[in-house]
């Protein structure tokens, strides 16, 4: 245990100091050492599922916490400035919008979500694995004619039915019908339910009867799942670079914004496959990825054109496609992005350009966005901006009444809203924008999407 | 140019056996596509060189060289105040009245006609804040920043991917055109289609600020028919590209509220 403890710190100081740079890398390290929690996670005989989940809730809720995303932030960083500035020193202008800020180079960090959709997958998987262990054991109990359990003689006529039944209940309570499981085969669940009582005895002595067996293969089973898991985070660029050649075609113009390597992937995998097209990459100020990204596809044999940010819109009417990654798909379909995103979508969609998202499944999160542009945001050195120096002269703050003149904003990320999406290609294929609700109802459990530990 | 122009008027003399009219017609055409070699000449000089030809010509045949010269000179004196520095008087005035106090205004880029305005509503005591949004490769708007902020207006800076953050604090959206065409379209700086886009988006008016000598009879519908492009070493880059300098505004009439301008005497 307190090997986990340590791990977690770790982690938890990681996430605080920004030093873990991408919402994959995040994911995979998240993913891991949730993994390394349940191994070494001693669980009880009874109730190993609730044990289980209690212990990621508490891991859980430590790594969310980790990572705050700042509210208010506009009001928070004139108030900082503001705060530095009377004390009247020139040098703290870059401590004023927060050390933190400073330290993190290239590469966003902004892996607030991507931990908490990775704790809740893993929270979905313990459900579902506990689940199917109890179907699985009451189907093996109920197949098999000798009951070992003497009470359970006056309920022999009845327990395929009941067993079963309780467990397709119980499923279909826990996971909302969506595509997967509506094609499954459930046969039993087509009998009638019986009176809950009778089966609720059964389901519990059944459950008795082989906890000892069980109690080894749910962690086996749910650290198999979290293994599969992180295979399929780091494995998720290459399946969404498999269905490049389906969308881009010979001779065909594509926009982008910013750097992101799910699009350099899927543009060189489309590439491969001998199909010749031009990319437009606009630069995605204040940072200029979009340098990086250029240089990388030129590297990789593309013909590619930069442009400012501006000309975007000029640009658009010429463009057959435009390709860009998200940092978080968010419940209703509308993405969390690079800043610039929400202009370029626009602007799509005015030249009725299809606007394709790239994201792995591991970026999907369950919460809608309320407030998005605030609450969803960071902001930023607005030195990437000013130069201190250059305004210093215009920046009176000992004199006067004090307030600053001037506010310099640098937001970090756009929301885009569902509607001005045409495509997310994600891992698992192509989906719509509205189909995402059926995505979260497969990854994630409803009682997870608030990750706190209920009080005791 | 149209008092590079008065100069050259000034210091020239018609050559025995040639008609003033003609010689002179004749020279500024020299000086014209002298000055389409160094830049191509956007469209309110293109006017300006329009109206000064038109002037030529009517000149009576009459009049002697001096008079002829005096005239010319008269007229463009005349043009210049007019059409631009009245004319950048009156729409200030009707602008300011768009300003109620507590607002929050937007502009992009460098324009004179929205820093006139700026000034003019703090002079007369409104309150009013300023987001002054800029963009690569000429980043205007730093200098635009510093005028305003030594008058002491409250500014906010951007730049033009935050334009959909910032959108929702904005009352209203200033723009400088560079033209109006003859299809409602107006021609202005690289970006400000997509600052009017997203102000669109957030249903924010938006205003134009354009003098009437800048209007034009042309349509143009998307930004590559007709541009200019800017110096690479503006970009600072290693490999090529191409940037806009002008750009189209597509302009139906529901994108803006009003398009303010001066209707002169033509």
């Amino acid at each position: 245990m307190p090997d986990t403890h340590a791990l977690v710190n770790e982690f938890v100081i990681k996430l605080k100091k920004r030093k873990v740079e991408g919402s994959k890398a995040t994911a995979k390290l998240t993913a891991e050492l949730l993994r390394s929690v349940i191994s070494q996670q001693r669980i009880p005989h009874t109730n190993q599922a609730v044990a289980l989940i209690d212990a990621i809730k508490s891991v859980g809720e430590q790594l969310i916490a980790a990572n705050p995303v700042e509210r208010d932030g506009d009001k928070v960083t004139a108030a900082k400035v503001q705060g530095f500035m009377r004390t009247g020193g020139v040098g703290l202008w870059e401590e004023a919008t927060g050390g933190r800020e400073k330290e993190r180079e290239d590469g966003d960090s902004f892996g607030e979500l991507a931990v908490g959709n990775i704790v809740r997958r893993v929270l979905h998987i313990i459900r579902e694995e506990d689940l199917s262990l109890t179907t699985a054991a009451i189907g093996g109990l109920s197949l098999s004619a000798v009951s070992d359990d003497e009470d359970d003689v006056e309920q022999d006529g009845h327990p395929v039915l009941s067993a079963a039944a309780v467990a397709a209940a119980a499923r279909s309570t826990l996971r909302p019908p969506s595509l997967q499981t509506l094609l499954e085969d459930l046969p039993h669940s087509a009998a009638a339910p019986p009176t809950s009582s009778s089966g609720g005895d059964s389901d519990g002595k059944s459950k008795s009867a082989d906890k000892s067996s069980r109690s080894r293969k749910l962690k086996h089973n749910v650290i198999e799942a979290v293994n599969e898991l992180i295979q399929d985070i780091a494995t998720c660029h290459e399946q969404i670079a498999e269905q490049a050649v389906e969308h881009i075609h010979q001779n065909e113009v594509i926009l982008t914004l910013g750097s992101s390597i799910t699009v350099i992937e899927f543009l060189c995998a489309a590439k491969e496959k001998k199909r010749s097209f031009r990319v437009f990459v606009a630069e995605g100020a204040p940072r200029y990825q979009g340098h990086v990204l250029a240089k990388e596809l030129v590297a990789r044999g593309l013909q590619t054109t930069v442009i400012t940010d501006s000309a975007v819109f000029a640009m658009i009417s010429r463009v057959n496609m435009v390709i860009v990654g998200a940092h978080a798909v968010m419940a209703n379909g509308g993405i969390i992005a690079p800043v610039g995103l929400n202009m370029v979508a626009l602007a799509a969609q005015r030249h009725a350009v299809p606007f394709v998202v790239l994201a792995g499944i591991h970026k999907l999160c369950p919460l809608y966005p309320h407030n998005p542009e605030v609450l969803l945001n960071e902001l930023k050195s607005p030195s990437e901006l000013l130069d201190f120096g250059e305004f210093s002269d215009c920046l009176d703050f000992g004199s006067g009444t004090g307030y600053p003149l001037l506010h310099v904003v640098n937001p970090a990320f756009d929301y885009v809203p569902p509607k001005l999406v045409s495509l997310f290609i994600t891992d698992t294929g192509g989906h719509n924008a509205s189909y995402m609700y059926r995505l979260i109802a497969d990854y994630y459990s409803a009682d997870d999407f608030v990750v706190q530990r209920r009080p005791s | 140019m149209l008092e590079a122009f008065q100069e050259s008027i000034k210091d020239y003399s018609t050559p025995p056996e040639k008609a003033l009219i003609r010689d002179l017609t004749a020279k500024i055409n020299c000086y014209v596509s002298f000055l389409i070699e160094c830049r191509p000449l956007s469209i309110s000089m293109g006017n300006a060189i329009r109206f000064l030809k038109t002037r030529i010509v009517k000149l009576p045949l009459t009049l002697s060289e001096s008079e002829a010269k005096a005239t010319l000179l008269s007229d463009i004196d005349r043009f210049i105040n007019e059409k631009i520095i009245l004319a950048d008087k009156v729409i200030v005035r009707h602008a300011v009245t768009k300003i109620r106090d507590g607002d929050v205004l937007l502009t992009y880029g460098s324009s004179s006609a929205v820093e006139m305005i700026c000034l003019h509503a703090h002079d007369i005591g409104k309150q009013f804040r300023v987001v002054v949004v800029d963009s690569r490769p000429k980043l205007e708007g730093r200098l635009l920043l510093h005028r305003l902020v030594r008058k002491g207006i409250t500014c906010t800076y951007t730049h033009i991917n935050a334009v959909s953050y910032i959108m929702h604090e904005v009352n209203r959206v200033f723009l400088g055109a560079s033209s109006v065409l003859s299809n409602g379209t107006v021609y202005s700086r690289v970006g400000t289609a997509c600052v009017a886009m997203v102000a669109h988006q957030f249903h924010v008016p938006v205003l134009i600020c354009c003098e009437a000598y800048k209007f034009y009879e042309r349509v143009q519908l998307d930004s590559i028919c007709s541009n200019e492009l800017g110096l690479l070493s503006d970009y600072r880059l290693y490999w090529s590209c191409f940037l806009m300098l002008w750009m189209v505004l597509h302009y139906p009439c529901h994108l803006s509220r009003s398009v303010i301008h001066l209707m002169c005497c033509r």
